[in-house]
């Protein structure tokens, strides 16, 4: 299968009153076509700016983007424009993220209507074709967003995030601001969706358990950097940074008789802002040692297919 | 409580396939909360009454605003003359009906003017930002730092007296004041997950404001503008009053007043009812204004 997307060494940077804050730094990953990359990490690590830029919402400060081979880092802004057709984002709160004067119709017809893709017929065939696809009733076409449940409104995201056909869409959290209830029937619906039109997603979180099962391969981020990255499986089987295995152990397990290895990651998150040179996840390891403190640790393939940025990995993990 | 009962009856009584094309109007909402504020219905009350009075004027007087009759002079309210007559024999009810009409229709084209002027730099200032908004909010402080009554008393002395004079001179100073008001909404509407949406589905700069935010704004704006009106009505007395506005014979509030500022001493009557009609009709927008702001604020539902 060949490759949808390539990112190389992408970042942003903010301008920030205190100085740089790099909520992307350095970040590279290859997406096959019908793939999903899960990209998980804490608040503010910078994972929901990576999703913005990779699809080109917000300018990267450097690295490159490739789109099926094309360079798409400096197209111009009409070409930007068009790129939406390929790239899509569903967003996280389906609150704020849908306008309240339009109603459903109007919310999902939106793109087709920007791109003056069909007449108004064909459109609206179109629309009632997206809401049958989300699992959207018809009789709410005419509902505002206001009158919908958090469920109701996601679908509305989802099916706005259809409408032009895209290849590829970012999945900026979407089911993290909804019932637990819910959140089943929209991964199921995004699952559902992703093999039938083989779609390739980048899935955002901070909730492993979530992208357990839809991810095909899983990056984890901290503080604007890589951590770890391999298939979904290897991970939850076998984490070899310690970030990483703080993050697994924090996962509930629902059941009273299991016992396990307790990490606890103490202190709080290092600084985006003008990041010192050693590592961003030092102060929180309990592995950290002085290299720590003083090197940046590189990204390196530690096992096949398996990504680490860790000084320690090999001893950590007796490799 | 109630929210609950509300959303439940909605529940259990959803909307049928056969209506989905029937679009339901968010002002239903705002009906039924304006319905609930007393003194917006006052206000609303005033503002129609004199806005009927004036339109059915002839129909209402069987006086010409301008018959004059010297033997009926400075007479006082009566059966035949409600409010009296001037100085010129001229009777005062039916000249308080046609100047009312002079100054609403002044003030509606001045607001109209303004706000249309304010809405397009207030939004281009509040979605572009940066240097754009810097540019036009200095110039807006410019025009907000001369005294609106005095930039119009310039104004109008430069361009002369007259009707469409009068509404451009008041109209520059509400300019500042709806662009500010239509700056700070946009950018508070920028920040909305919406309009990030907007753009990643292809929308352009001109389109995301003209469909996403632009009818957004339109709460704020009516409540400006029905407050600007009354404001816009007590610029026009206040420039007829110092000879700078409607010029008479046409009856117009202000220079009804100022004639009868001659005769304080001795006829009340032209003085106080042109200067009551002015305050009840400033008063009425007012609590009209309020209230429509209050119920177009979805944030103080129930």
């Amino acid at each position: 299968m060949d490759e949808l997307l390539r990112v190389e060494h992408l970042k942003k940077y903010f301008n920030n009153p205190g100085g740089m804050l790099h909520a992307v730094d350095d970040i590279s990953f290859t997406i096959k076509k019908g793939d999903v990359l899960g990209v998980v990490g804490e608040s503010g690590c910078g994972k929901t700016t990576l999703g913005r830029v990779v699809i080109k919402l917000l300018e990267p400060t450097g690295g490159k983007i490739f789109y099926e081979g094309k360079d798409i880092t400096d197209i111009g802004k009409k070409a930007n424009i068009e790129l939406r057709k390929e790239m899509q984002i569903i967003f996280q709160d389906p609150y704020s993220s849908l306008n309240p004067r339009l109603h459903v119709f109007d919310l999902i017809a939106d793109p087709l209507k920007s791109f003056r893709l069909m007449g108004r017929s064909a459109r609206k065939d179109k629309v009632f074709e997206l809401m049958d696809m989300v699992g959207l009733s018809r009789r709410f076409a005419y509902s505002y967003p206001h009158e919908l449940d958090g469920g109701r409104r996601q679908r509305i995201g989802v099916a706005r995030a259809l409408a032009l056909s895209p290849k590829f869409i970012v999945c900026d959290e979407p089911v993290s601001s909804l019932d637990v209830s819910i959140q089943a029937q929209i991964l199921n619906l995004l699952q559902d969706l992703q093999k039938q039109h083989q779609l390739t997603y980048i899935f955002v979180t901070h909730d492993l358990s979530v992208v357990k099962h839809i991810s095909t391969d899983i990056l984890v981020m901290y503080v604007g950097a890589m951590v770890e990255k391999c298939g979904a499986k290897e991970l939850f089987e076998k984490p070899l940074h310690p970030y990483t295995k703080g993050l697994l152990a924090a996962i509930p397990v629902p059941n009273i008789d299991y016992v396990r290895e307790k990490i606890v990651l103490q202190g709080e998150l290092s600084s985006p802002i003008n990041p010192k040179s050693e590592c961003r996840f030092a102060n929180r390891c309990s592995y950290a040692s002085d290299i720590c403190r003083r090197e940046i640790p590189v990204y390196e393939e530690v096992l096949p297919k398996h990504f680490v940025t860790c000084h320690r990995v090999r001893e950590i993990n007796n490799l | 409580m109630l929210r609950h009962l509300v959303k439940e009856k909605k529940e259990s009584n959803p909307r049928t396939p056969e209506d989905i094309s029937v679009k339901k109007a968010l002002w239903q909402d705002v009906l039924a909360r304006f319905l609930k504020n007393k003194s917006g219905i006052v206000g609303f009350s005033i503002v129609v009454i004199m806005i009927l009075l004036i339109i059915f004027a002839p129909v209402i007087t069987r006086f010409d605003y301008d018959a004059q009759s010297f033997p009926d002079r400075l007479l006082y309210p009566s059966a035949l003359h409600p409010f009296g007559t001037d100085n010129f024999g001229r009777d005062l009810f039916t000249r308080m009906l046609y100047g009312g009409r002079i100054s609403f229709m002044i003030a509606f084209i001045a607001t109209l003017i303004s706000a249309a002027i304010g809405t397009v730099f207030g939004s281009v200032a509040g979605y572009f930002g940066g240097v754009i908004d810097m540019i036009i909010s200095r110039f807006l402080d410019i025009l907000m730092a001369i005294p609106s009554l005095l930039l119009a008393i310039a104004i109008s002395a430069a361009l002369g007296s007259g009707p469409i004079n009068t509404a451009l001179a008041l109209s520059i100073g509400g300019i500042a004041i709806s662009a500010r008001i239509i700056r700070a909404t946009v950018m508070a509407i920028k920040t909305n997950e919406y309009i990030e949406a907007a753009k990643a589905t292809g929308s352009r700069n001109l389109r995301i404001i003209r469909k996403h935010i632009l009818p957004n704004t339109f709460a704020p704006l009516l409540v400006n503008a029905t407050m600007s009106i009354g404001g816009s009505i007590m610029g026009i007395a206040g420039l007829s009053f110092i000879g700078l506005g409607v010029k008479p014979p046409t009856p117009e509030w202000g220079s009804i007043l100022n004639v009868g500022r001659e005769f304080i001493r001795d006829f009340w009557p032209m003085t106080v009812f042109p200067a009551l009609f002015i305050m009840l009709t400033i008063f009425g927008f007012n609590l009209f204004g309020d209230a429509l702001r209050d119920a177009l604020d979805p944030r103080l539902k129930d």
